[in-house]
């Protein structure tokens, strides 16, 4: 249901994304893995045209969109069929938890009020925030700050959520609850597209891999099949640099 | 002394010397003419409001304009800017007096020549205040980080809502204390204005000291009206500020 | 005051006399602003010093003065030290026995004079700000290895606080640069002054206060590039550090 075919983009005389297509089927968890500078997060922040891809196509349930040539009208209708979960929260510092949740809702979704402010609760309620309510993103941790971009994103439905290295910023001891989160999205059948180092968590919750390197998809798979039995040199090299060997204590 | 600065010269001339035979500083002159002149603070009120609200509309253009870069229009900007905040403000008030209804003439050919010195004053100031604040507002639109704008952007808002209901609110948190301090600065600024005609607060003290020759006690009235409300108002920002961060840091 | 006639020329010669005339005045500006500055500066630092330190009497005292100073518009400054000066002037001369007539005083110093007191609580705040956000430990460093106060301050603490204070610094030079245009009101021949002076054989003074605009303007200019430069040069050798 979601589509990239050949994206390219550079930014100045760095080329970073140089030929790059992705397959996405409903209700699949897409994880997208590489060493930094791979260009995976520009390909994710192409989708939802917080970068503006130099070529390439985008079709998203049956619509299919020019990345360069994209109209105005036809991005925004990109955003709002899909969510993002920055590395950074990305919440707005201005809004409590709730307003943050609620604020796409009214503004984007024309969704009234009331009814706004309940499936704002309810998605906090469902991260585990039901005491936030309202509290400011400064009052937060770090990791609530993510849930709550997290229940902003599926507060919205949308057809597909983004996640930018959504542990990447976390403390380690907050990384694990934010992940348990994470994996429940999952569970609930949505479409995910996630940018991770997280590769014990991919293995649990990733239906397809795919591993960039240098702005061209080196290997995708099935996890069992990308984890196991990498197919390419250059996986296996990042795979054994990545994941940690398994000590018993 | 040639006659251009006899209507300027601040000083005592002859016949003041003379009468300040009499005592120089009398608290008693003092506290007689403090309410006088207090009434004429209207005046200056007038000159301050006007011009921010004048100068905020305008400098929101502005600001927009040069953050837009809008071909043309944003470098007349920066020339304006530059110029406003590089020639003193005396300079300035002349040249709008003098210059305006010369320009106008010569564009447009309506004569203004008749119109209230205040309305020169005024606009002088007002112009004056939108270079100022149209900065003040770029820098605080500037200072919102670009995640606040993606973030809004990926809940599927356009800029212009984006605008409105996350980058405004915190452009606004940050202005705060520059315009503070930029309406301190307006406020005394207003000192100037007597040199145009008008009856504000030093207009109306030059008035009463020149009726009774002694000047010093109607300075210091002044000097003590300009120093309360410049404290006043220092304070009233700064519980501004404590109140907005209250609300957005909590107990932290 | 504004001419009735209107459809009026800009008399492009006079405007080429008061230019000239006006920069002929460009010292007296000058050294108004520098020396304004310089006092500000001087005393500013020491006033900081002695508010961070808390000197019991004299830093409430000092807070007090300055926000008296801060809240008063340079004009009324100037009007009331003018004042003071031209009623007191004869009493003082008699007083001292001088030889001089008033009209032989140069008043640039009353000048000067206001325009320190002007920017005072500028400077004091500008080196109060920077010497706040200076790191303790600098001074339990300096302490610990031996350094009297009066040492440390000179070597170590005020290195510090310039680079720090200097943007603000900086803005005071200029804002200085611009007030010291009021001083033609009570007499001082500066920039004002000569670009007023041919206009007055020819009752057209706007082109006397556009020539002064334009002097005001190239000059202000060039001190907003100086003082980038200088905030750009300090920070270098700030953070490559100086023995």
């Amino acid at each position: 249901m979601l589509e990239l075919e050949h994206v390219k983009k550079s930014f100045g005389r760095l080329e970073v994304l140089k030929d790059v297509s992705l397959s996405v089927q409903t209700g699949e968890v897409v994880v997208i893995l590489g060493p930094s500078g791979s260009g995976k997060t520009t390909l994710l922040r192409c989708i939802n045209f917080l970068e503006k891809a130099d070529a390439g196509k985008l079709t998203i349930s049956d619509h299919t969109i020019n990345l360069y040539h994209a109209k105005r009208n036809e991005i925004l209708n990109v955003r709002k069929k899909t969510a993002f979960v920055f590395q950074n929260y990305g919440l707005f510092r201005n809004k409590t938890a709730l307003g943050n949740v609620a604020l796409g809702l009214m503004v984007s979704r024309k969704i009234p009020k009331a009814e706004a402010l309940q499936k704002a609760r309810e998605a906090l309620d469902w991260v585990g925030l039901s005491d936030k309510y309202d509290s400011y993103p400064s009052q937060l941790s770090g990791g609530q700050q993510q849930r709550v971009g997290i229940a902003r994103a599926v507060a919205l439905n949308p057809e597909v959520i983004l996640f930018d290295e959504p542990t990447s910023a976390l403390d380690p001891e907050l990384v694990g609850e934010t992940l348990e989160v994470i994996k429940r999205v999952a569970k609930t059948g949505i479409t995910m597209v996630v940018v991770t180092h997280e590769m014990q968590f991919a293995k649990e919750v990733a239906s397809h891999v795919v591993f960039m390197e240098d702005g061209y998809v080196v290997e995708e798979g099935s996890a069992e099949d990308v984890f196991s039995r990498p197919k390419e040199e250059r996986t296996r090299q990042f795979l054994s640099r990545i994941i940690q060997p398994e000590y018993s204590i | 002394m040639d006659r251009f600065t006899a209507n300027l010269w601040t000083g005592p001339n002859s016949s003041e010397r003379k009468e300040s035979m009499g005592e120089f500083f009398s608290l008693d002159r003092a506290v007689k003419a403090f309410p006088k002149i207090l009434a004429s603070l209207n005046v200056t009120f007038e000159i301050v409001i006007i011009a921010t609200l004048v100068g905020l509309l305008l400098g929101v253009c502005i600001a927009l304009i040069r953050m837009f870069r809008v071909p043309v229009l944003s470098q007349i900007a920066a020339v304006y800017i530059s110029f406003m905040r590089g020639t003193p403000l005396i300079v300035q008030l002349y040249v709008v007096y003098y210059g305006l209804p010369i320009l106008l003439y010569n564009l447009v050919g309506i004569n203004i020549n008749g119109w209230d010195k205040l309305f020169f004053i005024i606009t002088a100031y007002a112009l004056n205040e939108a270079a100022f604040m149209g900065e003040i507002i770029r820098g605080a639109i500037i200072a919102v980080p670009e995640l606040q704008t993606e973030a809004g952007y990926s809940t599927g808002m356009t800029y212009g809502q984006t605008f409105l209901h996350v980058i405004l609110p915190q452009a606004v948190r940050v202005a705060i204390p520059s315009f503070g301090v930029d309406l301190v600065s307006l406020f005394q600024s207003t000192s100037l204005a007597f040199l145009l005609g008008a009856v504000d607060v030093i207009g109306r003290a030059r008035t009463i000291g020149s009726n009774s020759g002694h000047y010093l006690d109607v300075y210091v009235d002044a000097a003590v009206i300009f120093i309360t409300f410049s404290v006043l108002l220092e304070l009233l920002f700064h519980f501004i500020q404590k109140r907005g961060d209250r609300i957005y840091h909590g107990q932290h | 005051m504004a001419s009735t006639e209107v459809g009026y020329e800009i008399n492009w010669n006079l405007l080429k006399l008061a230019l000239q005339s006006g920069l002929r005045n460009l010292p007296a500006t000058i050294e108004l602003t520098v020396f304004g500055m310089a006092i500000s500066l001087t005393l500013g630092l020491l006033v900081a010093l002695v508010r961070y330190y808390r000197l019991p009497v004299l830093s409430q005292f000092l807070t007090v003065l300055l926000t008296l100073l801060k809240g008063t518009p340079a004009m009324l400054m100037l009007m009331m030290v003018s004042l003071i000066y031209s009623s007191n002037i004869m009493k003082i001369i008699q007083y001292f026995n001088l030889n001089i007539k008033p009209a032989d005083i140069n008043m640039i110093f009353l000048g000067i004079l206001v325009l320190s007191l002007f920017t005072m609580p500028g400077t004091s705040e500008a080196f109060r700000g920077a010497l706040l956000s200076i790191d303790k430990i600098q001074f339990e460093a300096g302490y610990a290895v031996g350094l009297t106060t009066g040492q440390l301050l000179r070597t170590v603490i005020i290195p510090q606080v310039i680079p720090t204070a200097m943007p603000m610094l900086m803005n005071l030079l200029v804002a200085a640069f611009k007030a010291s245009a009021l001083v033609y009101t009570i007499g001082i021949v500066e920039v004002m002054y000569g670009s007023l002076e041919p206009c007055a054989q020819y009752y057209q003074y706007l082109e006397g206060y556009i020539a002064a605009a334009a002097i005001f303007w190239a000059l202000s200019i060039l001190m907003t590039c100086f003082g980038n430069w200088v905030t750009h040069t300090v920070r270098i050798e700030k953070s490559e550090g100086s023995v």
